[in-house]
């Protein structure tokens, strides 16, 4: 019922957006950008973030008139943060760089908290965005959405346009893969 | 507890949560938008441009187009009278094979 509701308000603040009202879309910016964001962060990390966070919600300004309405919002807009992920991963790509950028500067510079993270936390945690960086970007893509952004696979499938027996056959094999990984860097699981 | 399970939930426990956005990101976006439906005002322009150019064209190739149009009547009368023309020379001209003799 919540959902529904989300997504009536959704439909709401995109007419009011379609009429010229800019402040609707602050208001699907600040219901949306946080997942926006962590869904970039873990496919193309800290370098370029906010960039990237802006450039996703100025195409889908711009999209907004083509914008169907055949899927939910979020699942769209979600495809428009996957391209623009995909871009900026072939962009790094071309400049020869490491992809995703987390790496142990980024860990060390965490802010300091009453409950830091113990050293063992932090060094899984590099081997894990290691990990991450060891897989192809369509693996790292489900491992993303389904593992860790907790999205169901069928919106995957949904947003990906690909068949949900993709997306469960990928994430089988990118599962396999990141494990194996993990193992041979001396993780337990 | 199933490989899968114990995979997934050592990505969530140890997965990195984003840094925090620039204060003034959310300012920034906002002043990047421009009205839906006008962000191509070229394009129109563009189409506007194209649109007088071709009627230009069109009226123009009308107007050569008559410039250079001949009355049926006018044209027949003339080349009647330049085949009369032609035809009336090459009698005066012709000679008599039969009667041919060779210097």
């Amino acid at each position: 019922m919540v959902a529904k509701l989300g997504v009536d308000r959704d439909d709401d603040l995109i007419e009011e957006c379609l009429a010229g009202n800019t402040n609707a879309f602050r208001s699907l910016y600040q219901r949306h950008q946080s997942k926006v964001r962590s869904m970039l962060f873990q496919m193309c990390g800290s370098e370029m973030l906010d960039d990237l966070v802006q450039e996703v919600f100025l195409r889908a300004w711009r999209g907004l008139k083509q914008f169907r309405r055949s899927s939910q919002f979020s699942t769209w807009l979600y495809r428009i943060t996957w391209n623009v992920a995909t871009d900026q991963r072939r962009s790094f790509a071309k400049r020869n760089q490491n992809q995703t950028k987390i790496d142990m500067e980024y860990l060390l510079n965490l802010p300091e908290t009453v409950s830091s993270p113990p050293l063992q936390t932090l060094h899984y945690q590099e081997v894990l965005y290691r990990g991450l960086d060891h897989l192809s970007t369509d693996h790292r893509t489900v491992i993303v959405l389904h593992d860790l952004e907790e999205l169901p696979q069928k919106e995957i499938a949904l947003m990906l346009n690909i068949p949900i027996g993709t997306v469960k056959s990928r994430l089988f094999h990118a599962r396999s893969a990141l494990r194996q990984y993990l193992e041979a860097q001396g993780v337990e699981l | 507890m199933k490989d899968e399970d114990t995979l997934v939930q050592f990505l969530r426990r140890h997965r990195l949560d984003p840094p925090p956005p620039h204060p003034e990101l959310e300012e920034r976006l906002m002043a990047e938008l421009k009205p839906v439906g006008h962000s191509f005002p070229w394009l129109k322009v563009l189409m506007g441009l194209g649109l007088v150019i071709s009627l230009l064209g069109f009226s123009q190739g009308r107007r050569l187009q008559t410039a250079h149009s001949v009355d049926p009547e006018q044209l027949e009368a003339y080349l009647i009278q330049n085949w009369e023309t032609t035809t009336a020379r090459s009698e005066e001209i012709t000679i008599d094979l039969f009667n041919y003799q060779e210097n």
